[in-house]
C-alpha cells in the first residue's frame, strides 16, 4: 500500500474537522449549550486538528550548538507567551469590588490577642448564663388557652416591631458580604449544588431568635436538620464560625432581611 | 570534583542557620513592616515559589534516583546507574539553591510580614526551630554522603542504596514538617485558641497536602530529568551519548507520567478536604473567584497528558512494526481530547459565584447540562484520560516485544516535547501553588488572622499567569545554571581522564 503524503493526510483531517465542527455546533445548539460554550467546543476541534497534524508531521531536522540554544529560547518564549496570554483571555473579575468588600469586612478587625480575649470573655458570659439557667426553677409549661395566647404573643412580635426597609436592605448586603448565596437559594439564585435550604419562605418558618441561633450556633444541642438536608446537617456543611465573623448589628440586619422573605 | 561546585554545595545549605539573629529581630513589635514599594506580596510570592520549586525538585529527584539505582542494581544495566548519578549531581547543586532561597524567604517574610511570621514561628516553634532544622541537617548529611560515596561504594550497592533510602526518608519528613504550617494557614483547627500543637499540625489538609506534594514532586522530578536529558541530548556529539540521553529522556517521561496518573486523585482528595473543612472555602476555590483558574489548570493538565502521550507515540514510531498500533493510539488521543473538553467545561464563564441576571443565558450552563460541571463528570474524564495513558504505554511495551528500538534515533521534536513537559510542570506548580494560597481569601490564617495589608484581595487570573511565567523563568535560569555546572564539572573530569 502506498503511504499517503503529509499534505494528503492533512487535507483529509481538514475535511473531517469541518464536518465534525458542523455536527458539534448543531447538536450542542439543539441540546441547549449557550453560544459561548459552542465556541469553546469549536476551539477544541481546532486544537485537536492541530494536534493530529503534528502527529503525522515529518521528522524534525536535528539542531546543535548555537542553533539548538536559540531554538530552545524561542520555544520558551512561545510557551511563556501562550500561557500568559491564556490567563488574560478568560473572564476576569474586578479586584476593586473585592477591595471594597474587604474594607467592609475589615471594619471589625482585631489582633489575634484581642480576638482570643474577646472569645474568652464571651465563653465566660455564656457559661454564667448556662449556670444561671440551670439553677433557676423551671416555669410550668403553658397549656390550653394560655399556650395559645403565648404563641399569639410570640407570633405577633415581628409584626409589632417591623424592620425598616433600610435595615432589610442592609441585611441583603450582609447576606452578599458573607456569601450566603454560596449554599442557599433565594428566588432560584445561588447555590450551584444543593447544600443548604432555600430561603424563599424563611420568614414564615422562623422567628428572629430562632434564625439568629441557627446562624450563630447551627449545631447547638436540640437543633434539628431542615427536612431534606439531614446529610448536610450531619456533615456540618453550614459553617459554625459566624459567632466570630458576624457582629450583632450585622446579624440584626441579616435576620431582618431573611425574615422579610415570605 | 570542581572546587567551586564543592564549596557551593557545602556552604550553601548553612545559609538558613545564619538567619537566626534575624528571627530575634522579628520579635521587636515596635518596628513597622518594611514597605518595598513594588508590592510586598509579589516579592514574597516570587521568593517562596522559587524556593518551593527547588524544594520540589530536590525532594522528587532522590525518589526517582533511588528507584533508578535499584533497577540498575537488579538488572545490571549500567545506564540506570549513570542516569541516577547525573541527576544526583544536578540535585546536589540545586540543594544549595533551595537552602539559599529558603533563607531568603525567611528574610523577606520577617521584614515584610513580621507579625504573622512571628505568630507562625511561635505557634510551630518545636516544628520550625527543632524538628525542621534537625531533619534538614539529616537530609544534608545523607545527600552529600550519598553523592560522595557513589564511586567509593561502587561494589557495595546495597549500602549505597540504604543511604539513598535514608535520604528520601529525611526528605519526606522535612516536607511533612514544613507542610504543617503551610496547611495550617489554609485550614487551622477550630477552636484555634484551645488547639494543641499536634492538632495544629494534623489539620484538615495536612495529610492531603503531604500526599499531593509527594506525588507531585515525583512527577516534577521525572519531567525535570526529561528536561535535563533533552538539554544533554542536544549538546551531545557522540552517538553513544545521544543514545544514553534519549533513553534517559524516555525514563524521565515514563516516571513523570506514571506519577502524574495518580495526581488527579490526590488533587481531588485535597480539594475534598477543603470542602469538608469549610464548604465556603471549597466553593471559593472551585466556583467563585478562583473558578477560572481551574480552566487554566484544565489546559495545563490536558497539555501535559497530551504531550506525555505524544512522546510515547514518538518513541513508538521508531520501533519496527509498531505502525500497526497507530490507529489505537490515535483513537486514544481523541478520547483524551474529549475528556479534556469535559474537564474544562465550567458551570459558568464568570469569575464570581453569581452571574448577573442578564448574562445567565449567555454564560451559564442550563440546569439540565449542569451535571457536566460537577465532580462525577470531571472524575470520569480524569479516569478515562489516565486509562488511555496506561493503554498507550502497554501498547508501546507490546511493540517492543516484536520490534527493535534504536536509542538515539528519535524524531528531534521529542526533545522539545520533553522541554515542554518540564516547563509546563514548573509553570503548573508555580500557578497552582498560588491558587492554594489564594484559597485563604483575605486571611493569613483562614478565619483567624486577617490580612490587613492593601494586597489582601485575590489577584486577577491575568496577573497570576504573568507571575507564574516570571517565576518559571527565574527557576529555569537557575536550573539551567545548575545543569551547566554539572555539565562542565563532568567535562573537566572526562578531559582529565582522557
Amino acid at each position: 500500500m502506498v503511504e499517503r503524503s503529509f499534505w494528503q493526510k492533512t487535507k483529509w483531517k481538514l475535511v473531517v474537522s469541518v464536518a465534525l465542527s458542523l455536527i458539534i455546533w448543531t447538536v450542542s445548539g439543539l441540546i441547549g449549550f449557550p453560544r459561548l460554550f459552542q465556541w469553546m467546543f469549536m476551539g477544541y476541534v481546532i486544537g485537536g486538528l492541530l494536534f493530529f497534524i503534528l502527529l503525522d508531521a515529518r521528522p524534525m531536522k536535528e539542531r546543535s550548538g548555537g542553533a539548538a540554544v536559540l531554538s530552545v529560547i524561542i520555544f520558551y518564549l512561545i510557551i511563556s507567551f501562550v500561557y500568559t496570554i491564556n490567563g488574560a483571555l478568560w473572564p476576569q473579575y474586578n479586584p476593586a469590588e473585592e477591595k471594597e468588600k474587604i474594607a467592609k469586612l475589615m471594619k471589625s478587625v482585631v489582633s489575634p490577642k484581642q480576638k482570643i480575649g474577646e472569645l474568652e470573655a464571651k465563653v465566660e458570659e455564656l457559661s454564667k448564663k448556662v449556670e444561671e439557667l440551670s439553677t433557676r426553677p423551671a416555669a410550668p409549661a403553658p397549656s390550653g388557652e394560655a399556650a395559645k395566647k403565648a404563641a399569639e404573643k410570640v407570633a405577633g412580635i415581628p409584626a409589632k416591631a417591623g424592620p425598616s426597609p433600610e435595615l432589610i436592605a442592609q441585611g441583603k448586603e450582609v447576606y452578599d458580604l458573607y456569601e450566603c448565596y454560596n449554599c442557599h437559594k433565594i428566588g432560584g439564585k445561588g447555590g450551584v449544588k444543593r447544600r443548604g435550604p432555600e430561603l424563599d419562605h424563611a420568614g414564615k418558618e422562623f422567628t428572629a431568635e430562632q434564625l439568629k441561633k441557627r446562624i450563630w450556633y447551627p449545631y447547638a444541642p436540640g437543633t434539628k436538620a431542615t427536612e431534606g438536608f439531614e446529610k448536610e446537617f450531619e456533615e456540618q456543611t453550614m459553617p459554625d464560625y459566624y459567632t466570630e465573623q458576624i457582629s450583632k448589628e450585622e446579624m440584626e440586619a441579616l435576620a431582618a432581611y431573611v425574615l422579610s422573605l415570605k | 570534583m570542581n572546587t567551586i561546585t564543592s564549596r557551593w554545595k557545602i556552604w550553601g545549605p548553612m545559609i538558613p542557620l545564619l538567619l537566626i539573629p534575624i528571627l530575634a529581630y522579628a520579635q521587636m513589635p515596635e518596628l513597622p513592616p518594611v514597605e518595598l514599594g513594588i508590592g510586598n506580596r509579589e516579592v514574597v510570592w516570587i521568593v517562596m515559589q522559587v524556593h518551593l520549586l527547588f524544594a520540589a525538585f530536590i525532594l522528587g529527584a532522590p525518589i526517582f534516583v533511588v528507584i533508578c539505582e535499584f533497577i540498575g542494581m537488579r538488572t545490571k544495566d549500567a545506564r540506570y546507574d549513570r542516569l541516577a548519578k547525573e541527576v544526583t549531581k544536578v540535585t546536589s547543586i540545586a540543594y544549595s539553591l533551595t537552602a539559599l532561597f529558603g533563607g531568603f524567604a525567611i528574610l523577606v517574610l520577617v521584614g515584610l510580614y513580621p507579625e504573622v511570621t512571628s505568630y507562625m514561628i511561635r505557634r510551630f516553634f518545636p516544628v520550625v526551630a527543632i524538628i525542621y532544622p534537625l531533619l534538614f541537617i539529616g537530609e544534608t548529611v545523607t545527600l552529600y554522603s550519598y553523592w560522595y560515596t557513589w564511586d567509593i561504594w561502587k561494589e557495595k550497592k546495597g549500602r549505597h542504596l540504604a543511604v539513598g533510602i535514608l535520604l528520601n526518608l529525611f526528605g519526606l519528613a522535612t516536607m511533612f514538617a514544613i507542610n504543617a504550617p503551610t496547611s495550617f494557614m489554609n485550614t487551622p483547627p477550630r477552636p484555634l485558641a484551645t488547639a494543641t500543637l499536634w492538632q495544629a499540625i494534623n489539620n484538615y489538609t495536612w495529610m492531603p497536602l503531604n500526599l499531593h506534594r509527594t506525588v507531585g514532586n515525583i512527577t516534577f522530578g521525572g519531567f525535570i530529568t526529561g528536561l535535563i536529558a533533552a538539554y544533554l541530548y542536544m549538546a551531545s556529539k557522540k552517538d553513544e551519548d545521544k543514545a544514553f540521553y534519549d533513553w534517559m529522556g524516555f525514563v524521565g517521561n515514563l516516571i513523570g507520567i506514571a506519577a502524574l496518573i495518580a495526581l488527579p486523585l490526590m488533587g481531588y482528595i485535597y480539594a475534598l478536604e477543603f470542602y469538608k473543612y469549610d464548604a465556603s472555602a471549597g466553593l471559593y476555590l472551585m466556583s467563585d473567584r478562583l473558578s477560572m483558574h481551574w480552566e487554566i489548570n484544565g489546559v495545563l493538565t490536558g497539555a501535559t497528558f497530551l504531550a506525555g502521550n505524544f512522546y510515547i507515540w514518538l518513541s513508538m514510531k521508531r520501533v519496527e512494526g509498531a505502525n500497526r498500533f497507530a490507529p489505537y493510539v490515535k483513537a486514544g488521543f481523541i478520547i483524551i481530547l474529549i475528556c479534556n473538553a469535559i474537564w474544562m467545561t465550567p458551570r459558568h464563564f464568570w469569575p464570581v459565584m453569581q452571574v448577573p441576571e442578564d448574562l445567565v443565558a449567555r454564560l451559564e450552563l442550563p440546569p439540565h447540562l449542569g451535571f457536566l460541571a460537577l465532580m462525577p463528570a470531571k472524575n470520569t474524564a480524569a479516569f478515562l484520560t489516565v486509562l488511555v495513558t496506561l493503554i498507550n504505554y502497554l501498547l508501546y511495551r507490546r511493540a517492543l516485544k516484536t520490534g527493535k528500538i534504536i536509542w538515539g534515533r528519535i524524531d528531534f521534536i521529542s526533545q522539545y516535547v520533553l522541554i515542554f513537559l518540564g516547563f509546563t510542570s514548573i509553570w503548573t506548580m508555580a500557578f497552582m501553588g498560588s491558587v492554594r494560597s489564594f484559597a485563604r481569601k483575605y486571611f493569613h490564617v483562614y478565619l483567624y488572622i486577617k490580612d490587613t495589608t492593601p494586597e489582601s484581595y485575590t489577584p486577577t487570573l491575568a496577573f497570576t499567569t504573568a507571575m507564574a511565567t516570571l517565576i518559571t523563568w527565574v527557576f529555569f535560569i537557575l536550573v539551567s545554571f545548575a545543569i551547566w555546572l554539572a555539565l562542565i564539572s563532568g567535562m573537566q573530569k572526562k578531559g582529565k581522564e582522557g
